[in-house]
C-alpha cells in the first residue's frame, strides 16, 4: 500500500493521458483511505487505549519497584492480557459506532452527493465501509497490542533491572505464541463471528432516516419479546446471546484467550454451521445496503 | 399543562403584545419540552410500537390460555401462583421499560449534539429562552417524560391484555371459578415505584450522556463510553483494584438491591416477575447515600452541560 501512495505523484501525467488504466483496486483503496480520514477515531481510540494501558503499567511498575523485593506480585504478568483486552474493547466499540454511522453520516451531512458524483460504485463504497470493522480495525488492534506489549516488556525490564526486583517476563517463544493466539482470537471472534452484527448495523445505517441506534436495537428486542409471549420460547434471544457471547464452543478455548493452554480448534470452528449462516446473513445485509445506497439521497 | 395550552387561543392577542412580561416563567420550559417531543418523535413512537407488537404476540398466545390455565390449576391444586399469572403482564412492563431505557440513552447522547450539527442551535439561541431552560427541558425527557410515557403505555397495554383474556376465559369457560389474572393494581403500584427508582438511580448516567452530547464536536457515543472504560482499565492495570468498575456496575444494576428487599420474610429470593408490595423498601432507598451522591453528581453534570451550551455554536 505504501508503494501505491508513493507512486501517485509520479504517475499523475500518465493517469491523465490514459485514465482507463486505473487499477480495479485503486478506488477501493482510496475509499478506505477516505474512511480513515473521515473517522479518525478508528485509530485514535485504540491508540488512546494503548496509551492508558501503558500509563497504568508505568504506575504499577513504579509502585512495585518502590516496594521491597519480597512484595513482588505475580500481577506484573496480568497487564499484558489486560492491555490487550482494553485495546480490543476500544476497537470493538469503535466498530459498532462506526458501522452505525458510516452510511448515515454521509447522508446526514449531504456529502453523499459528492461521493456519488465520483466514478466509484456503491458496491466499492459499501465494501470499503464494511472493511473497516472487518479488516482494518482487527489488523490495527493487533498491531497496536503487539507494540504495546513490546513497549511494556522493555519498560519493565529497564526499570525493574535498575531496582533489582526479579520479575518473570515471558520469553520470546511465549510472546510469539501469545501473538498467534491474539491473531486467532481476532480473526475468529472479532471478524468472522461478529460479522453479522456489523452487516446489520451497516444495513440500518443505510436505511434509517434518523434514530439509527434505535432502529438497530429495537427490532431484535421486539422480535425476541413477541416470540417469548406468543410461543413461550426464547430461540431468538438464545441465538443472539450465543452469537454475542463470542468465543463459543466452536471457537475453542476458554475466556482467557491469551492463556497458552488454550487449544486452537480451527477445524471445528470452520465446520460449525453457525459461522456460515452468520456469514450468509452478513452478505445479505451488505447486498441490501448496496441496493439501498443506490437510491438514497441526503436526509 | 393541558389547561395552559388550551388557554392560549382564548387570550386576546393584543394583550400579549402589550404586556409581554406577563408570560409565566414556566411557559418557556413547557414549550421547550413540547419542542423535544416534536423533534424526537421516537420518545413515544418507539414504546408504542413495541407495545403494539407485544399485544399482537399476546393475542397469538391466547390460543393456549385456557389450556395453560387448566395446566396451572392441575399444577397448584386449583390455586395458580400469582407469579405464573403475572408473567405476561410483567414481561410487557419489562419490555417497555427496556425500550424506554434505550430511547433515553439514545436521546440523551444525541440531543445537544444534533442541534449543533444541524445548526438549529442558532435559531433556538435567538429565542428568549435561557440555556438553563433548554437543558432542563432536555434533561426532563429521560427523567420525567419517558417514565410517564412508559407508565401510561404499560398500564393501557396491561388493561387491554386483561380485558381480552377476560373475554377468552369467559367464552371458553375454562378456569372461570379460579383466579385467572394477577393483582394488577398492586403491579401498577410496583411499576410506578420502579420507574421513579430507575429515573433517580440512572440520573447521573443520563446527565453524563447529556454533558457529552453538548461537548465533543463528533463521535459523542465514543466520548460517552470510552473514558469511563479507560479509567476503569487504568485502575485495574495500575493498582489491581476495580473500585471504579464496581461503581459503574452498581450504577447500572444496583437499584434492585437498593430499592427492593430481595429476600422475603421466609428468606426466599423473590421473583422479579411478581414483586409483592411488602418487598418495596422506599425508606432504605431514599436514605441510601449512593442515591444522593449520584444525584449530586447528576446536578454537577447538568450544570456543566448548561454552562457548555452557552459557549457552543453550530459545528
Amino acid at each position: 500500500m505504501n508503494t501505491q501512495s508513493n507512486a501517485l505523484p509520479e504517475s499523475c501525467e500518465s493517469q491523465r493521458i490514459v485514465p482507463a488504466t486505473t487499477s480495479a483496486t485503486r478506488p477501493f483503496y482510496w475509499s478506505v483511505r477516505r474512511e480513515l480520514w473521515e473517522y479518525r477515531s478508528i485509530y485514535i481510540a485504540p491508540l488512546a487505549g494503548a496509551a492508558v494501558a501503558l500509563f497504568g503499567f508505568l504506575i504499577a511498575i513504579l509502585v512495585l519497584s518502590a516496594a521491597n523485593a519480597t512484595q513482588r506480585r505475580p500481577a506484573l504478568e496480568d497487564p499484558y492480557g489486560q492491555a490487550a483486552a482494553l485495546i480490543m474493547m476500544a476497537a470493538f466499540i469503535v466498530s459498532i459506532f462506526y458501522s452505525l454511522e458510516a452510511l448515515h453520516g454521509e447522508r446526514r451531512d449531504g456529502s453523499i452527493l459528492f461521493w456519488k458524483s465520483l466514478p466509484v460504485s456503491d458496491l466499492t463504497t459499501v465494501l470499503s465501509k464494511a472493511s473497516i470493522p472487518l479488516v482494518v480495525l482487527p489488523l490495527l488492534s493487533f498491531v497496536i497490542v503487539v507494540a504495546t506489549v513490546v513497549i511494556m516488556l522493555l519498560l519493565s525490564s529497564l526499570i525493574l533491572l535498575g531496582s533489582g526486583v526479579p520479575v518473570a517476563t515471558p520469553g520470546t517463544p511465549m510472546l510469539v505464541q501469545m501473538g498467534m493466539m491474539l491473531l486467532y482470537h481476532l480473526i475468529t471472534v472479532h471478524v468472522l463471528w461478529y460479522a453479522p452484527f456489523y452487516g446489520w448495523l451497516l444495513l440500518v445505517s443505510a436505511w434509517a432516516r434518523r434514530a439509527a441506534f434505535l432502529w438497530a436495537a429495537l427490532p431484535p428486542v421486539a422480535i425476541g419479546g413477541i416470540e417469548k409471549i406468543a410461543f413461550h420460547t426464547t430461540y431468538f434471544f438464545d441465538m443472539l446471546r450465543y452469537r454475542f457471547a463470542g468465543s463459543g464452543p466452536e471457537v475453542g478455548g476458554s475466556d482467557n484467550f491469551l492463556n497458552p493452554m488454550t487449544h486452537f480448534t480451527p477445524g471445528r470452528f470452520l465446520a460449525s454451521p453457525g459461522l456460515w449462516i452468520g456469514l450468509l446473513i452478513t452478505a445479505a445485509c451488505l447486498a441490501a445496503a448496496v441496493r439501498l445506497r443506490r437510491r438514497q439521497d441526503p436526509i | 399543562m393541558t389547561t395552559q395550552s388550551n388557554a392560549v387561543p382564548q387570550q386576546p392577542l393584543d394583550a400579549q403584545t402589550t404586556a409581554p412580561v406577563a408570560i409565566s416563567p414556566t411557559r418557556p420550559l413547557y414549550r421547550s419540552v413540547r419542542r423535544e417531543l416534536w423533534e424526537n418523535r421516537s420518545i413515544y413512537i418507539a414504546p408504542l410500537a413495541v407495545a403494539v407488537v407485544y399485544l399482537v404476540g399476546f393475542l397469538i398466545s391466547l390460543f393456549w390460555l385456557p389450556q395453560s390455565l387448566r395446566g396451572l390449576e392441575a399444577l397448584h391444586d386449583g390455586t395458580p401462583q400469582p407469579i405464573a399469572l403475572a408473567m405476561p403482564y410483567s414481561h410487557a412492563a419489562m419490555l417497555i421499560m427496556v425500550v424506554g431505557f434505550l430511547v433515553g440513552i439514545f436521546y440523551s447522547v444525541d440531543t445537544l449534539h444534533s442541534e449543533r450539527r444541524e445548526r438549529s442551535i442558532l435559531f433556538w439561541k435567538s429565542l428568549p429562552v435561557s440555556d438553563l431552560t433548554t437543558v432542563l427541558a432536555k434533561a426532563s425527557v429521560p427523567l420525567v417524560i419517558l417514565p410517564v410515557v412508559v407508565f401510561a403505555i404499560t398500564v393501557v397495554l396491561q388493561l387491554i391484555m386483561l380485558l381480552v383474556s377476560a373475554a377468552v376465559v369467559l367464552l371458553s369457560g375454562a378456569g372461570a371459578a379460579t383466579p385467572w389474572h394477577p393483582p394488577l393494581f398492586d403491579m401498577e403500584l410496583v411499576l410506578l415505584y420502579s420507574l421513579i427508582v430507575l429515573a433517580l438511580w440512572h440520573a447521573p448516567l443520563y446527565m453524563w450522556l447529556l454533558l457529552v452530547s453538548g461537548w465533543p464536536r463528533r463521535a459523542t457515543f465514543l466520548w460517552a463510553v470510552l473514558p469511563p472504560l479507560a479509567l476503569a482499565a487504568l485502575e485495574l492495570i495500575a493498582f489491581h483494584t476495580s473500585y471504579l468498575g464496581a461503581l459503574l456496575q452498581d450504577r447500572l444494576y444496583g437499584f434492585a438491591a437498593a430499592a427492593f428487599d430481595l429476600k422475603d420474610r421466609a428468606g426466599a429470593t423473590i421473583d422479579p416477575h411478581f414483586i409483592p408490595l411488602a418487598q418495596l423498601a422506599p425508606g432504605r432507598f431514599f436514605s441510601s447515600p449512593s442515591l444522593w451522591i449520584g444525584l449530586v453528581v447528576a446536578a454537577i453534570f447538568f450544570y456543566a452541560a448548561v454552562r457548555l451550551r452557552r459557549y457552543q455554536g453550530a459545528l
